[in-house]
Parts: structure tokens; sequence; C-alpha cells
């Protein structure tokens, strides 16, 4: 299976990805207040500073996943969910009068290349030089091809390079073989959604309709010291009880929109579900009541042959990644056998199938 | 030009003399044992320090370095004309300008006496301050060092940061950690030559603006340090010759010094050694940069550079030459770098040569008070009633009032002066300041978290605010300046003091282009609205640049304790004026209350005068110095 | 619903409480509690903590859980999600340790 290879090369070596940015950067002394018109979330930053941050629609549900970075005086915005043209056309709608600012296409001839893994430091230092190895999470540096972004969606080091596309070409062939030499391999849109997932990342891609941030979990991204369109939403569903997102184990595979039950009593419904290669299980999201939503508990869903099946609730994260055991002051790839590591896979398992 | 290093005091943990710690690196022994003046049982397994083991406290060690370093230079002077730099975190009982006040009453010194509190640059800071005050006429005699003790609730702070090694440190080594020492260290300095032991050549200062307790991981902030030290000694990366290295052990600093070290000389870096004194002393923090100034002097005398210790087999990507030896090993220097870095951001480094140094001075720059920036709660009103629009986008968590009063002065003082400092012009602007205590809010939290949990479970977070520096790094951080940056401690002008030491730092210097100089100082907790709702609180901040439009800096003076007569004559000598062309004089004692602020602002009053035009003199003193500043336009 | 499901939801629901009221309290999370999610990271993202939070966090947790965590048995997983803190002390509570 290609899938499996690069989800383990994700997982326990590096693996390499380039795709098309979506971003625009915003420049002029107006650019911190536009940063705070288009996200909701707190933005203290740094000069260097990314923090996750989201675009939401007036009935407050997420358009985008957006990062934030200061980097100097302008602000990156770099956004999955929406196309280049649809990004545009929501911050040129939002920010119309705004004062001291314009707006750049960050993605415009520019590529940006990827690299995720526990031994993606090592790759990227290879290549772009030592200095990276010390680039710590939600920070980005300058490279002389470009931006280095240390923001892996994966649980493992990730290296997001925003080039220029006349760059892209030969700076990809320089880490291509740097990854070869870290047993890594290139990785589809696939393998890194999938790690995405049993990483228990947001991902715009599988947003169930009508949620907003607060039934995503990703409440914290909102700071509601101040205003911001889709605010008066997010206030009703802080106050009124309702499903929140959250992960279970199954034995079987799951489809999508399968009722969750509690006791035979509906509680809650599978708004994902894909098997993960490192776990050797089904992992679901579902929208489950928060009162019973808890780890440890087994639900009843059908499974895809229309058996029910149990699934448990269980706390992420899922994995122990090795990422958080190497350390790149104290080790070498060469030298990998010295890492401590454990198994990939943590915590409790799906219960057998019934 | 260089000035001349004349004689040598220390105290530490190998050596209670200097004979003696000469003997003992020579041997290349190290003190790190068990720590015995205080319990170490709650941080087991972690045990050992860098101790002197007999008692005292660091006064008691700085003056006997001092008497040693003084007796040793053979140099004389009329008492006016010896100034004393002295470094520290905390002094003994937090008593920060008290070991200034000790080494000059000890040397009967009247010139002027000047407290750095930058935590563990503290010591090089001051020695670096002691060659401007030779180069700017303001003794013929500098003592400049630092002095520090291990205190119980700093090792506590520094344990819970999860820093300490169990084992002894291993600077470059495999194993990550320090330990801490403790001790103190003086050199005498001069203009002339005589029979010195080496030449100060230069040094340079920086900020990381990155983060309160973790180094710029590349090094930035090192590298722009030993930049400014080899711009001020005018010499290229490939005249040094070997590198002191900060070198604690931790797993942050060692990499990003290094990282620092190769971004500032380039290829150089990895064909000269580089060695950390802390192997054997420990990390005596305050007194730190000068102790491992003399284990390289003292080596260098004898035609050698300090060993590491333990490197063991060393770490990826560390320096080739750590000097993994286990004694001194022969190495001719003839220029070489010693560096510090500190909590808050801090970063100082020293520039050494053999032979003496004579360049002609550089051409003086004009100074423009280019914009004040106030963030006070005035006596008798509540600070939560203060509410400053600045702080929107600064985020509260981990900072205190101090911090924040800081951070709206300089905001509103950039304002003021119109200027955005954005791209390259970050790394040419820096933030003085000038403070009467650690924040005493911060201090109340750090006491209640070990009086809740224990030593061992003190707040990390709150630790890391307990330098004097720390509202100082918050600005730095806040605004992104990476300049130069220093915190002056003390009781009377405080705030002034930072500002003349800016003022001449863009006159003379060629490291900034931009300096903000800040005065603060925040009300003892429980007397908020109390009794102590008498007392001012806040920041006032000067922001200084050089050329432009506005009043300027034309003369500073600085003279020892209560001598406002002389500063004042000496900044219009300074300033090329006379008595008769001054338009208004704001000659005032130092405030009883909030002094430091009230010095910053006693400038910024001044200067906001000067912008209807005039010639203004500010002066003030205290028990420790006097400040005098001529404000006008050029004539 | 069966004693034991209740009992085992009324101990997870108590804990999140605590949990999110320590990193309001204690480390100062700029949230309200409804914000802080059972799923949400601690660390570098999510609630913003960094490395000095990292040292407050375990003690916060062992303070107002009255248990303690020896260095050789804390995970880095262990502290990433609320949810695998909240997993964390119910277990060890459950362990009889508290």
């Amino acid at each position: 299976m290609p899938e499996a290879d690069e989800v383990s090369a994700i997982r326990t070596r590096v693996g390499l990805h380039r795709g098309t940015p979506v971003g625009v950067a915003l420049r002029g002394e107006g650019a911190r207040e536009a940063a705070l018109r288009l996200c909701p979330s707190r933005l203290f930053l740094r000069d260097a500073m990314i923090r996750e941050s989201l675009l939401l629609d007036e009935a407050g549900r997420p358009l985008a996943d957006v990062l934030v970075a200061a980097d100097d005086e302008d602000y990156l915005l770099l956004a999955e969910g929406l196309d280049a043209a649809g990004l545009r056309a929501v911050v040129d709608a939002r920010l119309e009068g705004s004062r001291d600012v314009s707006v750049e296409d960050l993605g415009a001839g520019r590529a940006m290349i990827s690299l995720d893994g526990p031994w993606a430091w090592s790759a990227v230092a290879a290549v772009l030089g030592p200095d990276l190895v010390a680039l710590p999470y939600l920070n980005l540096f300058r490279v002389d091809a470009g931006l280095c972004l240390r923001v892996g969606k994966t649980g493992e080091f990730g290296y997001q390079l925003l080039v220029d596309e006349g760059a892209a070409e030969g700076l990809y062939g320089a880490l291509e073989d740097a990854v070869a030499g870290h047993e890594g391999r290139a990785v589809g849109d696939q393998a890194r959604a999938l790690c995405r997932f049993e990483g228990w990342f947001f991902d715009p891609a599988h947003i169930p309709t009508g949620v907003t941030p607060i039934e995503l979990g990703l409440g914290w991204r909102l700071d509601l010291e101040r205003d911001w369109l889709g605010r008066a939403a997010i206030e009703e569903r802080l106050a009124a009880p309702g499903r929140r997102l959250r992960c279970l184990l199954a034995p079987r595979p799951i489809t999508m929109g399968e009722p969750v039950r509690l006791r035979g009593e509906e509680v809650g419904v599978v708004v994902r579900a894909a098997y993960s290669w490192t776990r050797g299980e089904h992992v679901i999201a579902a929208l489950i009541d928060e009162p019973v939503g808890h780890g440890g508990v087994d639900f009843e869903v059908e499974d895809a042959a229309g058996a029910t099946t149990r699934a448990r609730l269980v706390a992420p994260p899922l994995l122990d990644n090795h990422s958080l055991h190497v350390d790149p002051r104290r080790h070498t790839f060469t030298a990998r056998d010295e890492v401590a590591l454990g198994p990939l896979a943590r915590g409790p398992r799906a219960p057998e199938a019934a | 030009m260089s000035v001349a290093i004349r004689g040598l005091g220390a105290v530490c943990a190998i050596g209670h003399d200097l004979p003696s710690l000469a003997r003992a690196v020579r041997a290349g022994e190290h003190g790190l044992g068990p720590v015995r003046h205080f319990d170490v049982a709650p941080f087991a397994p972690v045990s050992l320090g860098g101790c002197v083991n007999d008692g005292a406290g660091c006064v008691a060690w700085a003056v006997r370095a001092v008497r040693e370093a003084f007796l040793a230079s053979g140099v004389e002077a009329a008492p006016a004309r010896i100034a004393v730099v002295a470094g520290t975190t905390e002094g003994d009982d937090h008593d920060i300008p008290g070991v200034a006040r000790a080494v000059a009453a000890a040397l009967g010194a009247r010139g002027p006496q000047l407290t750095l509190s930058t935590a563990c640059t503290s010591s090089a800071n001051a020695i670096g301050l002691g060659k401007d005050l030779l180069d700017r006429g303001d003794a013929d005699v500098v003592v400049a060092g630092g002095a520090e003790r291990l205190a119980k609730e700093m090792y506590a702070g520094f344990h819970r940061l999860g820093v300490l090694a169990v084992e002894p440190c291993r600077p470059f080594g495999d194993a990550f950690g320090t330990t801490l020492g403790e001790g103190a260290g003086f050199v005498v300095l001069t203009r002339e030559a005589g029979d010195a032991r080496a030449h100060l050549a230069g040094y340079g200062l920086s900020s990381d603006a990155w983060h309160e307790t973790s180094p710029e991981p590349r090094g930035a902030g090192v590298a722009r340090a030993i930049e400014g030290a080899l711009r001020d000694a005018r010499l290229a990366p490939a005249a040094i010759d070997y590198v002191n290295a900060h070198g604690t052990g931790t797993a942050a600093n060692d990499d990003a010094e290094w990282r620092g070290v190769t971004a500032a000389l380039g290829a150089r870096a990895a064909e000269v050694p580089i060695s950390a004194s802390k192997s054997l002393l420990g990390h005596a923090q305050g007194a730190a940069g000068v102790l491992e100034l003399i284990v390289g002097l003292l080596c260098a005398a004898e035609g050698t550079v300090p060993p590491t210790l333990r490197v063991g087999r060393g770490r990826p990507g560390g320096p080739p030459d750590p000097v993994a030896t286990e004694r001194p090993r022969p190495h001719h220097a003839r220029a070489w770098l010693s560096s510090s870095a500190a909590f808050g951001g801090a970063n100082a480094v020293l520039c050494v040569q053999a032979e003496p140094a004579p360049s002609a001075p550089r051409a003086r720059r004009p100074v423009v008070i280019a914009g004040l920036g106030r963030a006070e709660v005035p006596a008798g009103a509540r600070r939560e009633d203060a509410r400053w629009p600045e702080l929107a986008g600064l985020d509260p968590r981990g900072t205190d009032p101090s911090g924040r009063a800081c951070c709206v002065a300089a905001t509103r003082a950039l304002a003021d002066a119109g200027l955005k400092v954005s791209g390259a012009l970050r790394d040419r602007a820096g933030v003085f300041a000038g403070a009467t205590r650690v924040s005493p809010e911060s201090v109340e939290a750090y006491r209640a978290s070990i009086e809740r949990g224990g030593l061992a479970r003190c707040s990390a977070a709150a630790f890391a605010r307990l330098v004097l520096h720390g509202p100082t790094g918050l600005v730095s951080r806040r605004l992104a300046l990476r300049g130069p940056t220093t915190t002056l401690a003390g009781g009377g002008l405080a705030g002034m003091l930072a500002v003349a030491y800016a003022a001449r730092t863009l006159a003379h210097r060629d490291d900034a282009d931009v300096m903000l100089a800040l005065g603060f100082d925040e009300r003892r907790v429980g007397e908020r609205d109390g009794e102590g709702a008498d007392e001012p609180e806040g920041a006032a901040c000067v922001a200084l640049r050089v050329g432009g439009d506005g009043p300027r800096v034309l003369g500073v003076g600085l003279t020892g304790p209560n001598d406002r007569e002389g500063a004042v004559a000496r900044a219009l000598a300074d300033a090329g004026r006379s008595r008769c062309e001054v338009t208004a004089w704001r000659v005032e004692e130092a405030a009883e209350h909030a002094p430091s602020l009230a010095s910053a602002a006693l400038v910024a009053e001044a200067a906001e005068a000067a912008r209807a035009g005039g010639l203004i003199v500010v002066a003030l003193a205290d028990d420790a110095a006097a400040c005098a500043l001529v404000i006008g336009e050029e004539s | 619903m069966d004693e034991g499901l209740e009992s085992h939801l009324a101990a997870r629901r108590e804990a999140l409480e605590r949990v999110r009221a320590m990193l309001v309290e204690h480390l100062k999370v700029p949230l309200r509690p409804a914000q802080i999610d059972l799923d949400a990271p601690l660390f570098g993202t999510g609630l913003g903590l960094d490395s000095i939070d990292a040292v407050e966090l375990v003690v916060a947790i062992e303070t107002e859980f009255g248990l303690s965590i020896p260095e050789e048995e804390a995970q880095p997983w262990m502290f990433r999600t609320v949810h695998s803190v909240v997993e964390l002390v119910v277990a060890r509570a459950e362990a009889g340790d508290a």
C-alpha cells in the first residue's frame, strides 16, 4: 500500500510534499489592525511568531484554517480551506475601507514545500543549514530561498518552505536527496491528511455542516475580549448545550453520517472515519452530546457492513510521536538507534468487535 | 581606544584570592560540589554548586576582590577620580546597589558608583561601562566587576526551570544542564597602559527580543553583541584568536551561543578554540562575566587558554575545538572575546587584546530627544483606574505592573517621536532602563508560590520576572528592539542615568541609531490603596535618536556622590557651553518616592520645555552618583 | 443510564472542570472555561502554554489533585491535551493515588 508507506515515512522518518500555498501578506501601518479584523483569535505575536487562527463567516462557521505569522511589520496569513481567489474575495470584502494596509497574494508565483517526520529537521538542516534545527514550533526563520515556517500538523516535526517558483525546483531536488538519505520519501495529500486526522489536528476539508469552532473544539482560538464577524453566533453556541467533536476508535470500518448511540439512545453522529495504519484500527470523528462525550465511554455505532459495533471515546493524542523523543540537540540520524522509542500507538484501543 | 586592565581580584569556588585561583585553573581543578550553605534536599537529586563556602556574603567577597585588585594594580588617583561599576542580580539581601556602595567605601572612592543589574550579563556589562567612563573622562581609575551569592531562592528557580544538572555541568558536552556558582571579581581599569595585564579593546551589548528565559535559538543576539564588540574594538572577525564562552551547559544556551559565534565570526569560528570556564567555576550569574574574564586573563598571561572540562564526545554540530583538555592548553591569543548572556535576553561581550590598541576617537554624533512617553499612576490613584489603550496588543500573561508601564511609556515615546522602528533598524535600536527595585508584585508572586508548594515547587513564571532587567527585556520583546540593552539600579537617579548612558551610546559608539531610555518604579504590595498610595508608580521614557529635529542632549556630566555641581560643570564642559547661556535650571533633589521614574520624568519635562527653545540643565544626585544633562538646540 | 456509567462520567466531568479552573487560575490562560475544550492542545499552540508553563502545569496538577508525578513517569503525551490530563488525573484517582 503506497499510502501506508507514506504514512510510515511521516511517522518514523520524513515525508516530503510539494503544494501550492494559499495566503496573503498584510503590509503597512494598518497590517495588525487588518489581521485583527480578519481573524478572531488573540494575536500577541512577537516578531517571527506564528499562531493558529481561523476565518469565520457571519454565522461563526469556519471558512479556513489559518496560520498567522508576524514577519517584521507584516502579518502573513496562510489559509487552508479556501482557494486563492476565495481567500482574496473574503479578505478584500472584510478589509474594505481599511486604511494603511496593502494586501499581497502570497501564493502567486510561490511554492510550498513541506517536510514532516521525526527526522524532518535533519533533512531540512542538511539542505538549508544547521540554524533551522533551532527553529521552535510555530516560529519562522527567513532563509535565502524564502521563508521557513515550523508548523507541522501531524504531531511530528514539520517544516513548510514558502519559496519562489523559480527556486522551488532546485530546492525540491536537493530536499529529495536529503529525504532519501534519511530513508524518507515523497508523500501525497492523502497520507498527509490521514496523519493530520490521527494526530487530531483540525482539517478544514472535513468540517461538518453548520458547526462553529465551539463544536469543533477550537474555542481556544477565539478571543472573546473583542468583537469580530460571527461573534454573536459563537456566544449563542457557548450558552446552549450542544455536541462536541470527539475522537473514537472502532475495530471495523464505519461510514460517515452514521448515528452514534449510548445504551440505545442517539447521542451523536459520525462525521469522519478512516483507517489508521499506525494504530491498526479505525479512527472516528463524531459529534457527541457534550455531557456524555468523555474518555473511556463505549458507544454503539453501525459499521459499514450494517452490524452494530462498539466504538470507544479516547483522549488525543493517539500516538506517542517519535518527534517527542528525538532531540535535535542530542541525536543524529546516523546514530538513531540511540533514541529510546516506545510503540507509536498509545492509550486504550478500540473495543473488540461485538 | 583600548583601556588597560591593571589589577585583578577574585573570590570564587576554586580560589578565595587570585593566586589560589590561578593555581586551581593551572591544575584544571573545578569547584562543583554539594551546596552546604542551604538545604538542597528539596531539589534532589540536584545538589551541586560552585560555592565559596566561607560563610560570607557577596558584599564581603566584593570588598576582598576589590582590595586585592586595587593593591595589585598599584594605581593611584584622587578619590573623586575613582569610579566603581558593579554588576549583580540581587546583591546581599536584595540591596542591589549595596555592592558598589561597599566597594567604594572600602576604597574611599568618591567618583561615580554605578550598578548594573541584568542578571547574568551584569558584570560583563559593568566592565564595558567602566571603559566608557574612562573614555569620557568621568574618572581616571575605574574599578569594575560584579558579585553574586548563590541564594536558595535563585537555586530553586533554576531548578524549577529544569536547567540544573545532577552531575557537574558539561558545557558543549553531551549531557545538559548547568551548575550554579557564586563569588566576586573585579578589575582595575585605567587609560594609561602602565604595567597592564591586557587591554580591553571594546564591548558590545544586545537584546535577543525573543523570550524571558530562552535564548534566541540562532544566537542572533549573541552575534549582534559580538559584532558590537568587534566594531567598538575596530577588529575584524579574523583577528579573534579565542572565545571564552558563556557556555552554561544548558541545552538551549550552548547551541544558540555556538550558532551566534559562528554567525558573527564566520569561518573564523571553527578555526579558534572556544571554551567555557563554568566547567570550573559554576555559573556565578552576576559575577560570571568578570570571573570568566579573569580566568581567561590568568591563562593568557601564561600563554594558554582555559579548558572546558567534561566535554565528553561533545554535541552534534557543536564547536570543533572546545578545548576539551584537563588543564589549560598552550595557545597564544592576541585578541579574544568573553561572552555572557542572561535571562531577559540581554547579551554582553567583551573584547580583550594583549597589546594596547590606539585609535582615534570616533566623531561625536548628534543625539536628539525625539519623543517622550509617560505611563504613570499618580500618588493617591489606583492602578486599576489607569486604563492604557497601548496595552491592547500586549499579552498580559507573564507580565507585572513594572513591565506593563514600561511597554506603554516606550510605545508612547516612539509614537511621540514619529519613529517607526522596523526591518534592519531593529538591530540598531536599543533599550536602557533605570530602576529602584524588582517588581514587588512579581517578588510577592514568587514568595507566595514557595509558601504554597515549597522551594521545589516555586513558580517558574514568577522566577523569570525576578530580574531587575525583566521589564526592560519585555519592552525589547514587545517592540522587537534588538540593539544594546541594559538596566541600571539605583536609589535616586537610575532613570536619568539610563538616559545619560543611552545618549552616550548614540553619541560615541556606532552600534545603535535609536535608543529608548526608561525609568520605572512599582509600589510595594499591600500599599496600593493604603499609605503607599502616596507613592506614584509607572514609567517614563525618553526616545533618543541620532540626528533629526528636536532638542539635543548636548552634554552629559557624571560625578560622585552628591556632587551635583561637579556634574553640572562637567556636562556644560561636555556641551561646550557656559553657565550664562543656560535659560533654565532643573537642579533637584532625588525624589523620595519612585525615584527612578521621577528621574526619567524630570529629563522628559526638561526635554518638553526645551522644545520651545532655550538651554536647559537638568541635574540630580544621590549617595552614589550625580548626573547632569545639558539639553537644547545646537548653537 | 446505569450507575457505573454515571459515576464514570461524573468523575471525568469533575476532573475537567477542575483542570479548566486550574488553567485559568494558576496558569492565567485568558479564556472562559467553556472555551477550553476537552481536546484542546496545551502547548505551543492551543492554550499557548510554553516551556516555562510546562513546569508550572505539572506543579499545578500535583497541587490541585494532590498527587505526585515523578519525572521518570511523566511522558510527553500526558500533557498534550486537556483531555490527556483529565484521563491522567482520573486514572491516578482510580488507582488510589489521590
